[in-house]
């Protein structure tokens, strides 16, 4: 049998490991489009800020992939997927045959129309390493101020890391406040305080950015409304897109993601999909979602490993991703979507806590968290076990 | 076998895998860290760190929990101390 994967992250990597367990004899090729080995995303945080080194962050050895016979092909991407004649286009003019076909392609980050030197992104390790030597160049030349644009993940790492290294900081949103479509207003209050108590600065409601550069540096940003603010490096967060270009008119159907159904089985025979990208069939939300978080890609990939290894399994997960804002716990749990929501009951409405819960068909189905933990697990079963939580 | 676990707090950021994998194991404290359990139990209250007899079933599960990790805040060593998880 011969199986590719476009994408060698975690969900990616996941499923060859455990699709190796199942099948010694199966052909198994990785394109992955980055230089790297399987890295931790989440790590590099904490690589920025000096808490692990550079290469703690890789989650496999290159002689892993011997071991396993897994053939990765690094800087390698699909141009092109033929479901009815089973094959993939790479980047390099190849086309690989496959029997079994997973797609892993996750989301790319959306960018500025503008770049200049001190432009920041946080999605890859080469964004991390490109943060950290500006941040040292900024050190080296007596300080400066940092800017952040964006209201959502990203930003708050961005905002923990100019605090990690006492660079002043202001953030400018689109939005009204953080993750303003998401959260309520007494969540976005809780963050917003929290941030402004530690000297960040919140500027809300920025139109457009513009760059205002100095010899291709950058020295500060300007907005649509022409107030001007400075700062030498730009940390963007400003949100991710799935980018369906590949799997467009490939007889795989797609929606937001690519569709696929419990089983993370697409509508096109012999091709799966797990991650970031998968639009899928969440059987405890009652519905189709978009996941974007590790503990969801890392399962996926385990369980679509399983099914495409002949053991034909449901994906069955309580998802959640858990972050913080200078110190303030973040959590989302579930299918947090207002839209898709009856009702969002503020469960819990403190200074620096806040605890909303999504409900739907009398049961809970999402929540986010803000402040204290203490209730995640009480709330996590109530979601598993289909109960109202109150 | 016993095995010594271990959490490092400052590395945890809650991702909650470990307790979704192997819930006898971790659970989570108010402060969004993984606690360390001895088979569902926290005898002598919360702990980053303890010694628990295990089957290999149970390791086994407990190396899985560890590689969900997505900070790698899981510490595992055997009996003479050397550590199985990370790798070195």
């Amino acid at each position: 049998m011969q199986v590719v994967i476009i994408g060698g992250g975690v969900a990616g990597t996941t499923a060859a490991g455990e699709l190796r367990k199942l099948d010694p004899e199966a052909q198994i090729t990785i394109l992955e489009e980055e230089n790297y080995q399987l890295y931790s995303r989440v790590l590099l945080p904490h690589m920025v800020k000096g808490k692990v080194p550079r290469e703690r962050v890789f989650l496999k050895k290159p002689e892993w992939y011997q071991e396993q016979n897994i053939e990765l092909m690094l800087g390698v991407t699909a141009t092109k997927i033929d479901t009815k004649n089973h094959f993939v286009e790479t980047s390099e003019g190849r086309e690989l045959p496959y029997d079994k076909l997973l797609i892993t392609t996750g989301g790319e980050i959306n960018l500025l129309p503008d770049d200049c030197r001190g432009v920041s992104y946080f999605r890859t390790l080469d964004d991390a390493d490109n943060f950290l030597k500006l941040v040292q160049e900024m050190k080296a030349s007596g300080g400066g101020r940092g800017l952040v644009y964006g209201g959502g993940f990203i930003s708050l790492e961005f905002i923990n890391a100019f605090a990690h290294f006492d660079i002043p900081t202001t953030v400018l949103m689109r939005s009204p406040g953080f993750w303003s479509s998401a959260l309520s207003e007494h969540s976005q209050k809780a963050l917003a305080d929290h941030a402004t108590g530690h000297n960040v600065e919140l500027v809300s409601g920025v139109d457009t950015l513009e760059l205002v550069q100095e010899k291709a540096q950058l020295t500060g940003v300007r907005t649509s409304a022409g107030d001007e603010y400075a700062g030498s490096i730009l940390g963007v967060g400003i949100g991710i897109e799935r980018k369906m270009k590949l799997l467009t008119n490939a007889g795989i159907e797609i929606d937001r993601g690519v569709v696929a159904n419990e089983y993370l089985e697409t509508s096109a025979e012999g091709v799966y999909t797990a991650g970031d990208i998968a639009q899928f069939f969440d059987v405890t939300a009652d519905r189709q979602i978009l996941a974007g978080n590790w503990m969801n890609a890392m399962t996926q990939g385990r369980v679509v490993g399983k099914t495409m290894g002949g053991e034909r399994t449901k994906f069955e997960l309580v998802s959640s991703y858990a972050t913080n804002l200078l110190g303030l716990e973040v959590t989302f749990i579930g299918d947090c979507s207002r839209s898709s929501a009856d009702e969002v009951v503020q469960h819990v409405a403190q200074d620096d806590q806040s605890i909303e819960l999504f409900q739907r068909d009398g049961r809970t189905v999402g929540a986010v968290m803000i402040g204290s933990a203490s209730e995640r697990q009480a709330i996590t079963n109530a979601i598993k076990s289909r109960e109202l939580y109150t | 076998m016993k095995l010594t676990i271990k959490v490092d707090p400052d590395l945890c950021i809650g991702a909650a895998s470990c307790v979704t994998i192997d819930p006898e194991t971790f659970q989570l404290t108010d402060e969004n860290k993984a606690d360390v359990l001895d088979h569902g139990k926290a005898e002598g209250g919360p702990s980053y760190e303890r010694v628990v007899e295990m089957t290999q079933d149970e390791k086994e599960n407990l190396i899985l929990a560890a590689q969900s990790c997505p900070t790698l805040a899981i510490f595992i060593f055997d009996e003479s101390g050397e550590q199985i998880y990370p790798e070195m």
